[in-house]
């Protein structure tokens, strides 16, 4: 230090170390400001994905936008906050994509071609293998196709949004054409890959209507569970017409028409 | 000469510290919470190891695993197995877990029909405790960020 002094002078010396020790103020403080930036971002992912958990699909974006505006370049977050029903989502996957690491964007990209499958689009390029088949399968979906096996590669797991999207899309494929066994097989799906999706209560009251294993008395404590009203009336009465074998035990829980009077 | 030997001195500063942090993780422990029945055995307010350091490729079917629904305080602590990886084909067959085919030993009876299979997504994981509260029967796969350890062993 001395030595320094002698060669550029003490007040040199001393302008250069206020620099230096303002440079490194201003190093901590950003690292910091980042780690805080993270550590929120952090909590707001997990928060966004305890309510996926649960299917909670409101609480996931609204904290999945929280957590995408603490972490830009996060997929996890922007993945989280993306509504798929909203047609601004492509902008949005189009921002996100151009943010994340390279390595990251065919996952955005899987998410990208969901959206234009759910908006009725035939998404252009290639996925991985696994995401490519969920979506080959979603798009012959829309085109009306039966909802056969969904055939996945074995090395190559599909991400679990493509996955729920498609347990969904096929129940509901399987319930517009009213194929028994398809409708059975699509429940199971939906019942084991989403159990606190809202709508499984009555997706399991299908289930065990359509399982011949199973017992009058479960399939009755499983109705019970189901809020009443018209939206519960109609669900049985299809379930009625799916397994006629069940009647004796819908009929008493449906409200009298008056027919036959 | 002294410069560069204070910076070997920072540096090791530096590696005891993360060092001591990655110990910590390592050795730390969870403890049982009031009235947790999910897995048979387990006594409430009795602690057991938890390595946190697990990276998501380590999980192994059958490894004994900590995991959390949520971040408050009821659904933070959760015990159980791991029964399948992602990519594994998960049904229920006469009451019991099948993993590609093959019966999964762990856990009681699952009170559903014949269903599946499903196939476990991508970074996820599908665990399964005794009695089913709270496990993949009743949520569905989980996240990898929800799984908080490899316990050392579970009775």
């Amino acid at each position: 230090m001395n030595a320094l002094i002698e060669q550029w002078g003490a007040r040199n010396v001393g302008i250069a170390m206020l620099v230096l020790a303002l440079l490194v103020l201003i190093a901590a403080v950003t690292i910091g400001w980042e780690a805080v930036k993270r550590g929120l971002g952090i909590m707001a992912i997990d928060r966004a994905q305890a309510a996926g958990l649960i299917d909670d699909r409101l609480a996931t974006v609204a904290n999945g936008r929280e957590a995408a505006s603490w972490l830009p370049a996060e997929p996890a977050a922007g993945i989280l906050a993306i509504d798929l029903s909203d047609p601004a989502a492509k902008d949005q996957l189009a921002r996100l994509e151009l943010r994340v690491p390279a390595k990251q964007r065919p996952t955005i990209a899987a998410i990208n071609a969901l959206h234009q499958v759910h908006h009725g689009g035939t998404p252009a390029g290639s996925l991985s293998s696994g995401d490519q088949a969920v979506i080959n399968h979603l798009v012959k979906l829309k085109q009306g196709e039966k909802p056969k096996e969904l055939s996945l590669p074995d090395a190559d797991p599909p991400q679990v949004a493509l996955l729920t999207y498609a347990a969904q899309a096929r129940f509901r494929a399987a319930w517009i054409q009213g194929d028994r066994e398809t409708i059975r097989v699509t429940a199971g799906e939906l019942r084991l890959l989403m159990p606190k999706h809202p709508d499984v209560p009555g997706v399991e009251v299908v289930l065990l209507a359509l399982s011949p294993s199973v017992s009058n008395e479960v399939l009755r404590s499983q109705i019970n569970v189901l809020p009443r009203g018209a939206r519960r009336d109609l669900l049985l009465y299809k379930v009625m017409e799916l397994a006629p074998e069940r009647a004796a035990i819908i009929k008493p829980l449906l409200p009298a028409t008056g027919a036959g009077k | 000469m002294d410069v560069v030997r204070q910076a070997i001195m920072y540096l090791l500063l530096v590696a005891a510290f993360y060092g001591v942090v990655l110990a910590m993780k390592a050795l730390s422990r969870v403890q049982v919470p009031s009235g947790y029945n999910a897995v048979e055995n387990l006594t409430e307010y009795t602690s057991y190891r938890l390595d946190r350091t697990v990276v998501f490729t380590a999980w192994k079917p059958g490894d004994a695993i900590c995991w959390r629904l949520g971040p408050d305080a009821e659904r933070a602590v959760n015990f159980g197995w791991v029964a399948a990886l992602p990519g594994d084909r998960v049904q229920i067959r006469e009451g019991h877990l099948e993993v590609n085919g093959k019966r999964n030993p762990k856990g009681e009876l699952i009170p559903l029909p014949d269903c599946g299979p499903i196939r476990v997504p991508e970074r996820h994981l599908f665990v399964i405790n005794d009695r089913h509260q709270g496990d993949s029967i009743a949520y569905g796969p989980l996240p990898a960020s929800a799984l908080r350890g490899r316990m050392g062993s579970l009775p």
